[in-house]
């Protein structure tokens, strides 16, 4: 079968790109740090199948901001943003994301000088 | 073409299990039990101490065993025997190997070499890691189970083709069944 292959065959059928499943993992977590405006070592991100799809459950602190975004808002917002980074970055399909905030994080304000 | 005949014995020897060995086997134990049986006829006829003494030994052992539990323990013996020889006998007793031949060569591949040439094809071509694909190679079909990865859609339709594809590369004709299994891994 190989030799009916064309030479000059397109580069994306060369060689096979591989995430491992920690990759993956550090990834969604990167992906929903930057979704919930957290630091990533507040965020608690695991992997699951579900029926051939990702199912992701996160866990993050509510951030108290000015002017201020309700919890339900916030859950939405970290929801759409790891459907559609790990869709970007990963081509992963996300059927579902498990929020649930755990603690409270209110951003230091800095003095203007 | 002269080796047509040729090779379709061959290939018939090397896709069936030989039934030679329980052939011989077989033959070789009834001789000997035969030549045991003609050979004391021939003594007894002759020595007449002989003939007696093995009658009053056969008429003690007839008489110290359990008759009904002996008949029974010879019989099924004698069934499972029988049950045996006949399989043997009437069973095609195919070996798991593809066969076919050409005008130039004939071509004897196992199962498990096509079943592997198959998943490593798909493994390939669909993005697959190679654990998660297996392939089972039986005499007229090939089925093909893959585990998708989380989140990443699995092409059934070019499964199917490239595994036939594979298959069909060596000259075989199957076909090929994809099965998706329901639970992906997580990579």
């Amino acid at each position: 079968m190989s030799a009916a292959d064309p030479i000059d065959a397109p580069a994306v059928l060369r060689g096979r790109t591989a995430l491992t499943a920690r990759a993956l993992q550090r990834l969604a977590t990167g992906v929903a740090k930057d979704a919930a405006g957290v630091a990533s070592r507040d965020v608690t991100v695991s992997l699951s199948d579900d029926s051939g799809a990702l199912r992701v459950a996160v866990a993050v602190p509510v951030v108290i901001a000015v002017p201020a975004v309700t919890i339900i808002d916030q859950g939405a917002r970290l929801r759409s943003g790891i459907i559609a980074g790990l869709g970007d970055l990963a081509g992963r399909r996300v059927s579902a994301v498990d929020v649930r905030f755990a603690g409270v994080r209110v951003p230091a304000e800095r003095r203007v000088r | 073409m002269e080796h047509q005949p040729i090779y379709r014995r061959l290939l018939r020897r090397e896709t069936h299990s030989p039934r030679s060995v329980a052939a011989a086997t077989f033959a070789a134990l009834l001789a000997s039990v035969l030549f045991v049986v003609v050979a004391l006829g021939v003594w007894a006829a002759a020595d007449e101490v002989f003939r007696d003494r093995a009658e009053s030994w056969i008429t003690d052992t007839i008489a110290g065993m359990d008759a009904t539990a002996s008949l029974l323990t010879a019989g099924v013996l004698a069934l499972i025997v029988a049950l045996v020889l006949i399989l043997a006998a009437l069973l095609p007793g195919r070996r798991l190997r593809h066969a076919r031949a050409t005008d130039r060569i004939a071509l004897v591949v196992d199962d498990g070499v096509l079943a592997d040439a198959a998943a490593d094809a798909v493994a390939r071509e669909c993005a697959l890691d190679r654990s998660q694909v297996s392939t089972i190679m039986a005499r007229r079909a090939l089925t093909v189970r893959v585990t998708p990865t989380s989140g990443i859609h699995v092409d059934r339709e070019r499964v199917t083709t490239v595994a036939a594809a594979a298959v069909a590369g060596a000259g075989f004709d199957t076909g090929a069944s994809v099965d998706v299994a329901r639970q992906g891994v997580i990579a």
